[in-house]
């Protein structure tokens, strides 16, 4: 068993919520819907979020699953010496898509930056840090979807006794599942346990 | 107990050719390996040049890559069985996506350089142009405090259409040749890279009898959490980095500073601060950019391999292309090679979204 545990849970897939530990369920239009939606709910805090409109999907989607997660947890505000590691086995294949389709059909004469920003897959990740003001580390990391070794690199993580928690975000292109984490030893039933080989993206 | 981390191979290809030779004398010769990009058009982004590595492309039916890649894993005589591999790209060969069908991710470049080196299994470490040293860290904790007993360690990415437009469309690329730290700079060049470092324990170190060339003595990552893509321009979350790398090292045990360096007003000036919070006494710094370009997540394993070569020499390599010092470099930069006070070297590595990271490298027997 890992020697850190899930505090916090939350699934963003599509346009819908879920904190299953507080039986949140929440469906809406869109992400800037579901993002009022999950601000209103009582055991949320306050965010103020001037940058949510300028971030791609897989960044809104990361952000949402981020606070709903870190609020699950009862860590609100997360301290500061919290990393964020988004996960995945896609880059950012859609985003690359966007910005390329883009570039071509306006003649390759020019690209749109915020589109190119979103191409790397590290994105989410230090966009989620932007929104939450979470300094330690943030990157994307693939692993093959082998859990044993994101479970390596959040232990691992955890060796620098000044970090407090981790913000997992584990993306497959749909869906963004965020594991706020702490150090403890895991529990059977721990929601991170629910990871099968080949999990973490498409 | 204190479980020193060994780097035990390195090799590089760069704007300069394959070999790391061939760069490590281009540095200390100030000499940029920039030319004209020919690889496509280039007229609608104001800018031409690149440090493209010479009389090079792939052959029909390769990606740009795979023939490098495998030149590397071909130097690879000592790296040992149980070294855990490391990846480290940003966007991947994304400029092959004409067919939609295709994906080319940093992801599939990772699968790709599996088979190339042939791992099973390993990490992808994807941190923007922090993204090698970022590898460079978390393989160095792993292996200090005994999780693993060894990494390989690879990094690539290449001058693409795809990166070259992005670059271009947030108006960071420079007309000219790059200059960090001047005073006049006016942007980045962009530059092919890949490369490899082994890491290894002690115990790893002797039980294959490996050859030693340096020690990774500290690290630290952190993130400003401020913009996607602009620096906080205090350095404050670079200079904490910084701190974290020295560990219990005082300013006066850093010989060099090899910064980020991109030749851009604003990174460049976000580590002038940095680096004079950290060492008010001053500190030598340089930075490659100004030889290879920015090689996005090619650029920390650079340096490192750099920082290798400045302890190995006892001397500096100089600025290139610097004319006049940015205020607040005139201590720090210097257009001639100086001589190295002491055996420990910084590298510093700042990407999109605010990732800093920051490798301490010492000689083998610090």
């Amino acid at each position: 068993m890992p020697d850190f545990h899930t505090a916090g849970y939350a699934k963003i897939h599509e346009f819908r919520a879920e904190a299953p530990s507080r039986r949140v369920r929440i469906q809406a239009e869109n992400l800037y819907d579901l993002l009022d939606e999950v601000l209103m709910l009582d055991f949320v805090p306050e965010y103020d979020l001037p940058k949510f409109k300028r971030a791609g999907e897989r960044s809104k989607m990361a952000v949402i699953a981020a606070i709903l997660a870190a609020a699950d947890a009862g860590m609100t505000p997360l301290s500061g010496k919290t990393a964020v590691i988004g996960a995945g086995r896609d880059g950012s294949h859609q985003e690359n898509l966007l910005y390329w389709d883009d570039y071509v059909q306006n003649g390759r004469s020019g690209g749109r930056g915020h589109l190119f920003v979103g191409t790397l897959p590290s994105t989410p990740p230090s966009e989620t840090a932007i929104a939450l003001n979470l300094h330690g580390p943030s990157y994307y990391i693939d692993t093959l979807g082998d859990p044993s070794r994101i479970a390596l690199e959040i232990e691992s993580l955890f060796d620098d006794p000044e970090l407090e928690a981790v913000l997992l975000l584990l993306n497959d292109g749909s869906e963004t599942r965020a594991f706020c984490l702490v150090r403890g030893a895991m529990a059977p039933g721990d929601p991170f346990l629910s990871l099968p080989s080949g999990e973490g993206g498409s | 107990m204190k479980n020193d981390v060994y780097i035990t191979a390195a090799e590089l290809v760069t704007g300069y050719g394959f070999g790391m030779a061939s760069c490590m004398d281009g540095l200390f010769a100030g000499k940029h390996a920039f030319r004209t990009i020919t690889r496509f058009p280039t007229e609608q982004f104001g800018c031409s040049l690149a440090a493209t590595i010479p009389d090079y492309a792939p052959p029909d039916g390769r990606s740009f890559l795979e023939p490098v890649l495998e030149y590397l894993a071909g130097t690879l005589t000592s790296s040992p069985e149980e070294a855990e591999f490391f990846f480290a790209a940003t966007i991947g060969e994304a400029d092959c996506l004409d067919n939609s069908g295709n994906r080319w991710t940093a992801d599939t470049l990772f699968e790709k350089s599996l088979r190339i080196f042939r791992r099973r299994n390993g990490i992808l470490y994807s941190g923007a142009c922090s993204s090698s040293n970022i590898a460079l860290a978390r393989a160095a904790s792993m292996i200090r405090h005994r999780r693993i007993p060894a990494a390989l360690v690879v990094a690539c990415d290449y001058v693409s259409e795809f990166v070259y437009s992005g670059f271009a469309s947030l108006s960071a690329m420079s007309p000219e040749p790059a200059r960090p730290f001047d005073l006049n700079r006016r942007g980045l060049i962009l530059g092919d890279a890949a490369g490899l470092l082994v890491l290894a324990s002690e115990e790893t170190v002797e039980k294959h009898s490996l050859p030693v060339l340096g020690k990774v003595g500290g690290w630290g990552i952190t993130t400003d959490a401020l913009h996607v893509t602009a620096p906080d321009t205090e350095g404050r979350q670079m200079a904490r980095a910084i701190r974290i790398a020295m560990g219990d090292r005082a300013p006066g045990d850093i010989g060099l500073v090899i910064a980020h360096g991109t030749g851009t007003t604003f990174n460049d000036e976000m580590e002038i601060r940095a680096v004079n919070t950290v060492f008010p006494e001053g500190v030598p710094m340089v930075s490659t950019k100004g030889a290879v370009g920015h090689t996005l997540a090619g650029a920390g394993l650079i340096q490192a391999i750099a920082a290798l070569e400045v302890l190995k020499r006892g001397g500096i390599f100089p600025q290139t292309n610097l004319q006049t010092p940015a205020p607040g470099a005139e201590r720090l930069v210097s257009d001639e090679v100086r001589p190295l006070k002491k055996s420990r070297v910084l590298s510093l590595n700042a990407g999109f979204g605010g990732c800093n990271a920051v490798l301490m490298l010492e000689d083998s027997h610090a």
